[in-house]
C-alpha cells in the first residue's frame, strides 16, 4: 500500500497511527476483563495504584484499569456508529445536492446550513434530558449521527460540483452511463479519501459531545464510557480527595484520542491537497 | 538594434522538490545562452512545459525556492554598466522592477488584487518606486497614459472583477510601461484572450515599443504573434534554446528539425495539404533523454545525437542552431 | 441587484431558521416518548415531596398549563408563539415562580461579556499571527507555533478549562476558583467591583481565547499559504511592491474574507464551548444556569435558554453576513 507508506513518512500520521493502535489494543483488552463493568463493589474502594490494581480502584468499587478498557471500547463504538451513519447521510445529501443542483441543492443546503447555525449542543441536551434513561450506545450514536452530517455534506457537495465540471463526467453521460452508476463508480475514488478524513473529524466531535453529555449527567451512567467515568469521578469529588488515578485515566485517554484523531485527519487531508503535497524544499 | 541589454550566460535553473522522501530535480532551464538587445522585440517560442516561464523568472531575477539558479548568470546593462543580477541585494532588485525591467503577466482571472480598486493598485505600484512629491505627477501621468493607450480613465475607479479580460490585460500593459522601463517581459500576454482582443493587445505592444524604443521579451507558444511583432525569435525545447534567428529566417528557413516541424504545422491560406506536427510528446523535464533532448522524436537522429548535446553553429549572420546535422555538415541528408 | 442576490436570501434564511429551530424546540418534548408532566411529578416524588392524591389532578393541570400542554397541538403551537412575542418564556420550575426570561437576563451580561471579548480578540489575534506565520511559513517560529497549535487545538474546551483551573487556581492560587465576582459583592460600577470581575474573568477568558485562537491561527495559516501562491501576489512582487505592503494589502486583506465567513459558521460551536467553560468555572453566565437547570430537572428553563440561544446565534450570524460585503467588493458590486 503505497498510500500508507507515504502517509507514514509524515510524523504526525505515524504518531497518531501508533497511538490509535495502542488505544484499540487497550479497548480489545476489555474482552479479557476479569471484572464485570456494570457491577459495583467488586473490589475494595479507592485503592491507590498497586500491583494488583494497576490503576487503582474507584469509589464505586471497580478496578480503574479494566473499567477504562470498557470505557475506551464503548466511546469508540459510539464514535464509530455516529461517524458511519452520519457519513452515509452526508454522502447522500452531498451527492444529491451536488449532482442534481437546482431545487434539490437549495433545499438540502438550507437544511444543512440551518443545522450548522442552530446551537446543536442545546438541542441535544434537551433531547438527552428526556430520554436519558434509554440513551445506550446505539441510540446515542444515532442521535449524534442525526446532527453531525451538516458540515461534511457541504464539503462533499463542493467536491461533487467540481467533479461534475470535469470532462470525464460528460464522456460518461454521453456514453449512456446511468446516474447512480456514474456517481458510484466514477466519483467514489475521488470522494473516498475526503469521506475518510471527515469521518475521523466526526468521530472526534462525537466523542467530545459524548463526554460533555456524560459530565452533565445526561447519559445512562451504568455504561462505562470515557464520559461516564469522568462523571463519577467528579461526582465523588475525586480531585478534592486526591484520587488522581481515577480522574487522570479518562482525561489522559481522551486527550490521547483527540490528539491522535486530529493529527490523523490533518495528515490525511494534507496528503490529499495537491498544493501541500509538494512540501519541502530539497537542496 | 543596439547592444545586449539583457544577457544569460550558461544559465541553469532547476527545481528541487522533495515529495514524500523522493527528490525530484526538474531541469527547467538547462544551459541557456541569450543576448537580448536594446530596441528590439525578442520572442521566445516553445510548447508548454519547455521551461519558458522559468526562463522568464530567471531573467526577471525572481528566483525563489524551490527554484534555484544552479550555475551561470543573468546580466543586466543598467545605465551603461553591466550588472550581474546575483550580486544585487533584494532591495536593489526591487528598485529595478518597473523602473528598469517590468513584467506583463498572463492576464487570466486574477492578476490584480480583487479587493482594491485599480487606482489603488496603481498607487501601490507607484508608491513603491517614486517619492512623495513625484506621486501627484505620476498619477496625472497615469491618467494620460491610459488615454494614450486607448483606455477610459474611469477604469481607475473600477474593481478588477468589473473589467473584461481584455481590459485587465491592457491595464497590466499600462502598468508595465508607466515608468518607462528599458526591458518589458511578457509571459503569454495574449493567451486567454479572444482573437479580436488579441489583435488589439498585440498592436498595443508594438506601439509601446516603437514609442519607448526599449526591449520587449515576449514568451508565447502562438507563432502567429511572433510572426506579427517579433524581430528575433528563440525556439526553446526541453529547457534549451535550440535555434535563434531573425523572424523572417525562422519562418523562411527553419533549420532545426523541431523548428521545421513547428513552422510546417502552421496552416496556410490556400494550402489544403494535411499539416504534420511533431510526433510523440515533449520529454519530462525531470527525466531528460541523454545527449540532444529532441533525439527521441527526431526523424534525422544519428548516433551522436544520443550521446552528446550539440553546441551552436552559426548558419548565417545572426542565425544560430544547436543540431548535429548542421554541425557535422550533414544537413539535408535523411536518416 | 446586490439586495436581491445577497441580502434577500439571507434574510429569508434567517427567518426560516428561527422558525424551524423554535418549532423543533416546541416539538421535541411532545414527540419523545416521555411525558414531561409525568416526569416532573416523578422527579418531585424522587426528591421526597409528598403529594396528596386530591392535589394530584390540580398539579397535573397546572403543570400542563405551565408547560403549554393544554389543548390540541395547533392550539399549543399558536399559544407558544403568542407567548414568545410577548417575551414570555414561561417560568422556571425549580426557582418557582421566577420567569425564565428574568433568569436569562441576569446571567446574560456575564456570558455576553466573556463571549464577545474572547471571540473578537481570539479572531483578531489568531488571524494576525496566523497570517504572518503563513507568509513566513518556513521560519522557525512559524513552525514552532504550528506544532503548539497541533497539540492545543484538538483539546475540548472542558479539558483545557479544567487544566487551567487545576494549575492556576488550585495549585498556584493565582486566580479564584469560581464565580464571577467575589461572593457578596453587589454589582455596581465601582472600581473594586470591576476589578473583581476582571480578575475572576481571566481564567475562563484565557481558556476560551487560547483554544479559539489556535483554531484561527491554523486556518489562517493555511489560507495565507494558498493566497501566497495566487497570481496577484506574484505580480505585485514582480512589480516591486514593498514586502510589508504585499503582506498587508495583498495577502492578509484577501485572507480575511474566508475567515469572516468562517467566523459566522463557527459561532454556534464557540457558543457551546463558552457555555461548557462557564460550567467548569461556575461562572455565573448562561452555562452555569443551564447546568443547574439540568441538575434540577428544570425543563422550562432549558427550553427558554435554547430558544434564546437560537435567536441570539442566528442573529449574530446574520450580522456577520451583513458585515462581509464591506470587505469584499465582488459582492458589493456584482
Amino acid at each position: 500500500m503505497k498510500l500508507f507508506r507515504d502517509l507514514l513518512k509524515d510524523y504526525r500520521f505515524a504518531v497518531a497511527f501508533w497511538v490509535l493502535c495502542l488505544l484499540l489494543a487497550f479497548a480489545a483488552l476489555s474482552l479479557f476483563s476479569p471484572y464485570d463493568p456494570t457491577r459495583w463493589g467488586q473490589v475494595p474502594r479507592d485503592v491507590r495504584p498497586s500491583a494488583e490494581h494497576w490503576l487503582g480502584t474507584d469509589s464505586n468499587g471497580q478496578d480503574v484499569f479494566w473499567n477504562a478498557t470498557f470505557a475506551v471500547r464503548n466511546s469508540l463504538i459510539i464514535a464509530v456508529i455516529a461517524g458511519v451513519v452520519s457519513r452515509i447521510i452526508a454522502v447522500i445529501v452531498g451527492m444529491v445536492a451536488g449532482y442534481r443542483g437546482g431545487l434539490w441543492d437549495r433545499t438540502l443546503m438550507f437544511v444543512s446550513d440551518s443545522l450548522l447555525v442552530i446551537p446543536l449542543f442545546l438541542i441535544i441536551v434537551m433531547m438527552a434530558m428526556l430520554i436519558r434513561a434509554s440513551l445506550n450506545l446505539a441510540t446515542l450514536g444515532l442521535l449524534l449521527a442525526f446532527f453531525g452530517w451538516a458540515w461534511d455534506a457541504r464539503l462533499i457537495r463542493s467536491q461533487i460540483l467540481s467533479l461534475r465540471e470535469r470532462d470525464f463526467t460528460q464522456t460518461a453521460i454521453l456514453s449512456g452511463t446511468g446516474t447512480l452508476k456514474l456517481v458510484l463508480n466514477e466519483y467514489m475514488p475521488y470522494t473516498t479519501p475526503l469521506i475518510f478524513s471527515t469521518l475521523i473529524n466526526n468521530m472526534a466531535w462525537a466523542i467530545g459531545l459524548e463526554i460533555t453529555l456524560a459530565i452533565l449527567g445526561l447519559l445512562d451512567m451504568s455504561i462505562p464510557t470515557l464520559g461516564t467515568m469522568l462523571y463519577w469521578a467528579i461526582n465523588y469529588q475525586a480531585i478534592l480527595l486526591g484520587r488522581w488515578w481515577w480522574v487522570m485515566t479518562p482525561i489522559t485517554l481522551s486527550v490521547m484520542l483527540f490528539i491522535a484523531l486530529y493529527w490523523l485527519s490533518v495528515s490525511i487531508s494534507e496528503y490529499l491537497d495537491p498544493r501541500t503535497r509538494v512540501q519541502r524544499v530539497g537542496a | 538594434m543596439g547592444d545586449a541589454i539583457l544577457r544569460a550566460e550558461a544559465l541553469r535553473a532547476f527545481y528541487a522538490l522533495d515529495i514524500y522522501g523522493k527528490t525530484k530535480v526538474i531541469k527547467a532551464v538547462n544551459d541557456v545562452d541569450l543576448a537580448i538587445r536594446e530596441n528590439e522585440i525578442y520572442g521566445i517560442a516553445g510548447e508548454s512545459g519547455c521551461g519558458k516561464s522559468t526562463l522568464l523568472k530567471a531573467l526577471a531575477a525572481a528566483v525563489e525556492p524551490p527554484l534555484r539558479v544552479m550555475s551561470g548568470k543573468v546580466v543586466y546593462r543598467v545605465n551603461g554598466a553591466e550588472v550581474d543580477v546575483a550580486a544585487l541585494s533584494q532591495e536593489e532588485k526591487r528598485q529595478l522592477r518597473m523602473t528598469y525591467i517590468a513584467y506583463v503577466p498572463q492576464g487570466s482571472m486574477s492578476v490584480l488584487n480583487p479587493v482594491v480598486r485599480i487606482r489603488d493598485t496603481y498607487r501601490d505600484f507607484i508608491e513603491s518606486h517614486l517619492d512623495v512629491h513625484q506621486k501627484g505627477e505620476a498619477f496625472a501621468l497615469a491618467r494620460e497614459h491610459l488615454v494614450e493607450l486607448g483606455l477610459p480613465p474611469k477604469i481607475l475607479d473600477a474593481y478588477p472583477h468589473q473589467l473584461s479580460g481584455g481590459m485587465r490585460q491592457r491595464v497590466t500593459i499600462a502598468l508595465a510601461t508607466l515608468l518607462k522601463p528599458r526591458i518589458i517581459i511578457g509571459d503569454e500576454p495574449t493567451t486567454a484572450l479572444d482573437v479580436v482582443v488579441q489583435r488589439g493587445v498585440v498592436q498595443l505592444i508594438k506601439d509601446v515599443q516603437s514609442r519607448l524604443k526599449n526591449t520587449i521579451v515576449l514568451v508565447t507558444h502562438d507563432m502567429g504573434v511572433h510572426a506579427n511583432i517579433a524581430d528575433r525569435i528563440g525556439i526553446m525545447y526541453a529547457g534549451k534554446i535550440v535555434e535563434e534567428a531573425p523572424t523572417e529566417r525562422i519562418f523562411g528557413a527553419p533549420t532545426h528539425p523541431y523548428t521545421r516541424y513547428l513552422i510546417n504545422s502552421l496552416p496556410r491560406f490556400g494550402d489544403k495539404t494535411p499539416r504534420e506536427s511533431v510526433p510523440g510528446s515533449p520529454p519530462s523535464l525531470a527525466n531528460l533523454p541523454s545527449g540532444c533532448p529532441f533525439h527521441p522524436r527526431c526523424p534525422h537522429a544519428m548516433n551522436i545525437c544520443k550521446r552528446e548535446m550539440p553546441g551552436f553553429t552559426r548558419v548565417a549572420p545572426d542565425h544560430r542552431v544547436a543540431c548535429w546535422l548542421v554541425e557535422e555538415g550533414r544537413y539535408g541528408e535523411t536518416a | 441587484m446586490f439586495l436581491k442576490q445577497y441580502l434577500l436570501p439571507r434574510l429569508i434564511q434567517y427567518v426560516l431558521v428561527i422558525l424551524l429551530g423554535i418549532t423543533a424546540v416546541f416539538f421535541i418534548p411532545r414527540l419523545l416518548p416521555n411525558d414531561p408532566v409525568l416526569r416532573t411529578i416523578a422527579e418531585m416524588r424522587a426528591r421526597g415531596s409528598y403529594l396528596e392524591p386530591g392535589a394530584m389532578d390540580k398539579i397535573i393541570s397546572d403543570l400542563q398549563q405551565m408547560y403549554g400542554l393544554e389543548g390540541s397541538w395547533l392550539d399549543q403551537y399558536l399559544a407558544f408563539w403568542g407567548r414568545l412575542f410577548r417575551g414570555d418564556l414561561g417560568v422556571s420550575f425549580f426557582q418557582f415562580p421566577t420567569p425564565v426570561l428574568d433568569l436569562i437576563m441576569t446571567a446574560l451580561p456575564w456570558t455576553a461579556g466573556l463571549l464577545l471579548t474572547t471571540t473578537l480578540l481570539s479572531w483578531a489575534i489568531g488571524n494576525l499571527i496566523g497570517g504572518f506565520a503563513g507568509y513566513y511559513t518556513n521560519q522557525g517560529w512559524s513552525r514552532a507555533l504550528d506544532a503548539l497549535a497541533m497539540v492545543v487545538r484538538p483539546l475540548p474546551y472542558y479539558i483545557f478549562a479544567f487544566a487551567l483551573l487545576l494549575i492556576f487556581a488550585y495549585l498556584l492560587r493565582w486566580f479564584p476558583v469560581s464565580g464571577g465576582a467575589r461572593l457578596g459583592m453587589r454589582p455596581s460600577w465601582t472600581w473594586p467591583f470591576v476589578q473583581s470581575v476582571l480578575w475572576h474573568a481571566v481564567l475562563p477568558a484565557l481558556s476560551i481565547f487560547v483554544l479559539s485562537a489556535a483554531v484561527w491561527f491554523q486556518t489562517m495559516k493555511l489560507v495565507v499559504q494558498n493566497i501566497n501562491a495566487e497570481s496577484f501576489v506574484a505580480y505585485a512582487k514582480l512589480s516591486g511592491v514593498r514586502e510589508n505592503r504585499v503582506v498587508s494589502r495583498y495577502v492578509i486583506r484577501n485572507a480575511l474574507l474566508p475567515q469572516i465567513t468562517g467566523l459566522g459558521l463557527s459561532l454556534g460551536l464557540i457558543f457551546s464551548g463558552a457555555l461548557i467553560t462557564e460550567i467548569v468555572y461556575s461562572y455565573p453566565g448562561l452555562g452555569t444556569l443551564l447546568y443547574n437547570a439540568i441538575v434540577n430537572g428544570d425543563y422550562n428553563l432549558i427550553m427558554g435558554i435554547t430558544i434564546f440561544s437560537i435567536i441570539a446565534i442566528t442573529t449574530s450570524v446574520l450580522i456577520v453576513d451583513l458585515i462581509y460585503p464591506f470587505f469584499d467588493p465582488r459582492i458589493r458590486y456584482m
